[in-house]
């Protein structure tokens, strides 16, 4: 289609024909050499080389997509994921809880919100074992994760979930201890107090981190922690003589938390937020 | 018959065969574009031969481009234009003129001096348009290229191309006719030779 341009002047078809006819004939004169079936050969052993670069760079994608591709497993990943932290990490994580632990045994007060030591702590604890993993998420670990069948976002997401479960198992640790201990109070209360706490900041952490990265979820994140702190303390005082009341919206926190959570592992199957490594995608198979 | 856009795809999957044909079928029109426009014939062969680099690396890294002919000429012209950018450029004397065509025995002297003058005119003539429009006319009336495509490989509308196109024209059709209307003094030897 003929394109329109204003800014030169316009010539019509039949004037530029006429005058390419008339010259036609004088510029033909203007021969020049034609290459020999020697010199294409020389020319193509020459380009060998370069085009055999392009065969092994076929040759290789071929036998790669020819490779059955193992299908990578939430679990696996996270499997794998917990190998990486080392075992200073675990260590002092556990030596922190531990502490807790221990320091806490003489104060649970469950049914004053979200204002117990664990409640307060593990939360925070949580975030602060996300900041460590964060340092591996710099430009070098990204383009290892790039190359691997697994969506990075499932990858950032396994390595939340590796952490969650570890407060969790802590957790879970410390109060089983402090039950033993014989320390008297309604365990079942205590665990869905903090519990619900871990699980609702992991859910607003993994969704806001997937959808506007780490800075913004992390922020939300303390900003969420601090107002359950705070409405803990005033919501533990009024409903004090309403358990299950106090239940219930702990019992919704966690629920919402774990549905944010699975929202981003399904997110993340899809690679809807951007973090797609580039590798074609009907090729990835996640479990 | 093959269209490039097939060859260039088969070639992509490491098709020696598709290779080699399309080297075939594009050394030589590449060679005389290359030739024409330079006039060195080490760097118009060195310029082919990027060209093709340039094309299977090109495939190495993406997809085959839409439409080859007038890539493969735009790279071409890119390689000659950037070399007239260059120092090194500058400091080579232009081989004009004498360029000798294919070895012809039956050829006399006076053929050969003839075809000399004329081909010293012609370059003259092309000498006098700017490296742009001289790309556009050696396209057009050399490569047998369409409008639309020399329009791609100049990076330039279709108006433009063909306004370029008639302001060149006019401008040799100017010269030749300067030419004709002066007496030729060496084509009168010449002739005086033969007869």
């Amino acid at each position: 289609m003929q394109q329109k341009d204003n800014t030169v002047p316009y010539v019509s078809d039949a004037e530029l024909e006429e005058l390419e006819t008339e010259l036609r004939g004088k510029l033909s004169k203007y021969v020049t050499r034609t290459p020999t079936m020697e010199d294409t050969q020389r020319l193509i052993l020459n380009l060998q080389s370069e085009f055999m670069q392009l065969g092994e760079q076929d040759k290789t994608l071929a036998e790669l997509r020819s490779l059955p591709l193992r299908k990578a497993s939430l679990i696996g990943q996270c499997v794998q994921q917990a190998r990486i932290y080392g075992k200073p990490f675990w260590l002092i994580s556990a030596l922190a809880v531990g502490m807790m632990t221990l320091l806490s045994s003489g104060s649970v007060h469950p049914a004053y919100g979200f204002t117990d030591a664990f409640s307060l702590v593990l939360p925070i604890f949580l975030l602060a074992a996300v900041v460590y993993t964060f340092r591996t998420w710099n430009p070098e670990m990204r383009m290892v994760e790039s190359v691997t069948p697994f969506p990075p976002a499932l990858l950032l997401l396994s390595r939340l979930l590796v952490v969650t479960g570890m407060i969790v198992a802590f957790g879970l640790a410390g109060t089983l201890f402090l039950k033993l201990t014989g320390l008297t109070f309604p365990a079942g209360a205590f665990l869905l107090n903090w519990l619900s706490g871990v699980l609702f900041i992991s859910g607003i952490l993994a969704s806001l981190t997937f959808r506007r990265g780490i800075r913004t979820g992390l922020i939300a994140s303390v900003i969420v922690w601090a107002v359950m702190q705070g409405m803990g303390q005033l919501l533990g005082r009024k409903l004090f003589a309403f358990p299950w009341l106090m239940g219930t919206i702990q019992l919704a926190l966690m629920a919402i938390g774990l549905v944010l959570l699975f929202v981003s592992y399904r997110a993340g199957l899809r690679g809807a937020w951007g973090w797609d490594a580039g590798a074609p995608r009907g090729r990835r198979q996640v479990g | 018959m093959v269209t490039d856009e097939q060859l260039a795809e088969r070639m992509a999957e490491g098709d020696q065969v598709a290779f080699e044909m399309f080297v075939h079928r594009y050394h030589g029109p590449l060679l005389s574009y290359l030739d024409r426009m330079l006039r060195n014939p080490q760097k118009a062969e060195d310029f082919v031969q990027e060209t093709f680099v340039r094309l299977i690396r090109q495939l190495r890294r993406g997809p085959v481009p839409e439409k080859l002919k007038p890539w493969i000429y735009r790279v071409a012209k890119n390689l000659c234009f950037d070399y007239w950018r260059s120092a090194e450029s500058r400091s080579n004397v232009l081989i004009s003129g004498t360029l000798p065509d294919r070895a012809d025995p039956l050829s006399s002297v006076v053929d050969i001096y003839e075809r000399q003058e004329t081909r010293k005119e012609l370059l003259q003539a092309l000498d006098s348009l700017s490296e742009a429009q001289r790309a556009i006319v050696i396209l057009r009336f050399f490569q047998d290229l369409k409008l639309q495509d020399i329009a791609e490989v100049m990076d330039m509308s279709l108006s433009a191309v063909k306004s370029s196109l008639y302001q060149s024209l006019k401008k040799l059709k100017r010269r030749y006719d300067a030419s004709s209307d002066e007496p030729s003094g060496k084509g009168d030897a010449a002739h005086a030779t033969k007869r």
